[in-house]
């Protein structure tokens, strides 16, 4: 600990010319705030640094002042319906789908993967987390429908990137872009007196798929999975800079980060968060390095009165395991808990994860 | 509620063998046909009670891909107990054995107990692994062996009990310095009063009368 908070503290000094740039984090937090406000509907005041502050203050040196963001406030039905794939739009879906739009269609007309790769592919679409198909505009009798889509673009993708492959998670990534995308084309074919479009909503999810496994989680589902260890060892160092006493507690309950948090990562927090949580924290993810890791320490702050009061090994890990974990002793979902956390969680300063991941990397 | 032992269980095997839906069986006593993948490791907990003594046993399900073989290795420290699950109608399942075996070997105590559970008895007519073999494999590498079917229960109390028999018959002989936490051993309070435990306690987990 003293020595990892030795050679960290350079790059906290506030004269630290990595850290001059107070925007580093503007477009995610922005992105952020953005959808929490869509999601809350609500006419807070623009978002502050405030909760960040706290948390940093906290830490030894002193904390790193984050100028305020200026935040677009949506006005209008129109932003309000895109808002449930907002996340998409920014992580750059639609232009590469528009821009290599031969590329899907291609991966699906293309010889098929090992038949291996398809057996458990069919296998696992029966298996995957069935929540993610029930969908305000995705009626029930369409589900096999979804599947069929679900099959295609999870095969595409272990077309694209044999070394990889299929691996168990992709399917909970994908579907939830698949139902995301399909529930706004549904909407806009219904207004039209139209059917579902689905191949728009099948190539977006493709592409998002493409996108988190090159863009949000690189290597983390390559042979050997280096990439999800480096990042539970990323997250390790994060919280015992920012809450060791939570950290601690986890310790001695024989909770170790690496029981748990590999599942986050790779269903890219599907299961973890509550399904409002969704969204918003997708669009959290969007366009920024070591994103993942903020909101994977959001999550764990956000459950931090939980876990502390939590006293065995079943109760902690209940808590971090599903997204039920994060419902309060009242069994009352900890509204806006999460967004909270992962607020103070950005409030690591960018730099300080990254100069804590090359440290990592070098271990 | 106090044990006298808390031992720690993997359970290990090819996606689909139905790790999940015995851990399910035996801590809820219900059949899921269609269970969620499990990604990286869930969890599970229940007390039985061997020789007058309440044993907690924490079940650690991990995922069968191939690809979650690295972060599945690194479960397998401090587990007291595995189960090294196959699917009797799928031969591939059965022929995966050696290479789980050598995993569960090198990343694991020493005297860390295998049970062999072929899986499925309930898809008799689907049977593709004998009896035989699943014996003769058990004996081959000094497991304890057993078919199970997670959808009837048959078997499945006695799989994870006979286990939990076979660690402490080892604590009995003297085999685990049970201080040392990486046997997967833990001490209760329980345990330290000799002769006085309480075998009717009786709380939100079901406990076992002993069956073996």
């Amino acid at each position: 600990m003293a020595k990892h908070s030795s050679t960290l503290r350079p790059a906290m000094e506030p004269q630290s010319p990595a850290l001059s740039t107070p925007g580093l984090s503007t477009a995610f937090n922005r992105a952020f705030a953005l959808n929490w406000r869509m999601e809350m509907a609500a006419d807070d005041p623009p978002e502050e640094a405030k909760p960040a502050a706290a948390v940093v203050a906290a830490v030894d040196p002193p904390p790193v002042a984050l100028a305020p963001v200026p935040v677009p406030v949506p006005v209008g039905p129109a932003e309000m319906r895109h808002a449930c794939n907002h996340w998409l739009a920014l992580a750059g879906v639609d232009e590469e789908r528009q821009l290599q739009q031969s590329l899907y269609a291609n991966l699906c007309a293309a010889p098929p993967p090992p038949s291996d790769v398809i057996s458990q592919v069919e296998v696992d679409l029966t298996r995957t987390d069935l929540r993610l198909y029930e969908c305000e505009h995705d009626p029930p009798e369409q589900a096999p429908e979804r599947r069929m889509a679900l099959r295609r673009v999870l095969l595409a993708f272990a077309r694209l990137d044999p070394s990889t492959g299929y691996v168990q998670g992709m399917g909970d990534i994908a579907a939830r872009a698949l139902l995301s995308s399909a529930a706004l084309d549904g909407m806009h074919a219904r207004a039209n007196g139209g059917g579902l479009i689905t191949e728009r909503a099948e190539a977006a999810a493709f592409w998002w798929l493409r996108h988190v496994t090159q863009s949000l989680l690189p290597g983390f589902f390559a042979p050997g999975m280096a990439a999800v260890w480096e990042e539970v060892r990323l997250l390790r160092r994060a919280l015992m800079l920012l809450q060791p006493h939570l950290l601690a507690h986890l310790d001695e309950l024989g909770c170790e980060l690496a029981c748990v948090a590999p599942s986050w990562y790779l269903t890219l927090f599907q299961r973890i968060l509550p399904r409002s949580e969704c969204g918003p924290a997708l669009t959290s993810l969007a366009g920024r390095k070591l994103a993942t890791t903020h909101l994977a320490l959001g999550v764990l702050l956000s459950r931090e009165h939980k876990l502390l009061a939590a006293r065995s090994f079943e109760a902690v890990t209940q808590a971090l395991c599903s997204a039920s974990g994060a419902e309060d002793a009242q069994r009352r979902v900890a509204a806006g808990a999460l967004r909270a956390a992962h607020e103070a969680a950005l409030a690591i300063p960018l730099a300080l994860l990254k100069d804590l991941s090359d440290s990592v990397s070098d271990a | 509620m106090s044990y006298a032992y808390l031992f720690k269980y993997i359970i290990i095997g090819d996606t689909g063998v139905g790790k999940s839906c015995l851990l399910l069986q035996f801590t809820d006593k219900r059949f899921q046909q269609v269970h969620d993948l499990t990604i990286g490791v869930e969890f599970g907990a229940r007390m039985i009670t061997i020789d007058n003594k309440q044993i907690k046993l924490q079940i650690w399900d991990t995922a069968g891909q191939e690809s979650f073989r690295s972060i599945t290795r690194s479960y397998y420290r401090g587990a007291a107990g595995a189960l090294l699950v196959y699917d009797i109608t799928r031969r591939e399942t059965f022929n995966h054995l050696t290479s789980w075996l050598d995993d569960a070997r090198q990343h694991s105590n020493s005297n860390m107990t295998i049970m062999l559970i072929g899986n499925k008895t309930d898809l008799e007519h689907r049977r593709a692994v004998s009896f035989e073999e699943g014996q003769q494999f058990a004996n081959e590498h000094g497991l304890i062996f057993l078919e199970t079917s997670a959808k009837t229960a048959a078997n499945v109390e006695e799989a994870f009990i006979n286990t939990a028999r076979r660690i402490y018959e080892k604590i009995q002989q003297g085999v685990f310095d049970v201080s040392n936490e990486s046997f997967g051993i833990k001490v209760g309070m329980a345990a330290q009063q000799t002769g006085s435990v309480n075998v009717s306690i009786q709380g939100q987990q079901r406990s076992s009368s002993g069956c073996c």
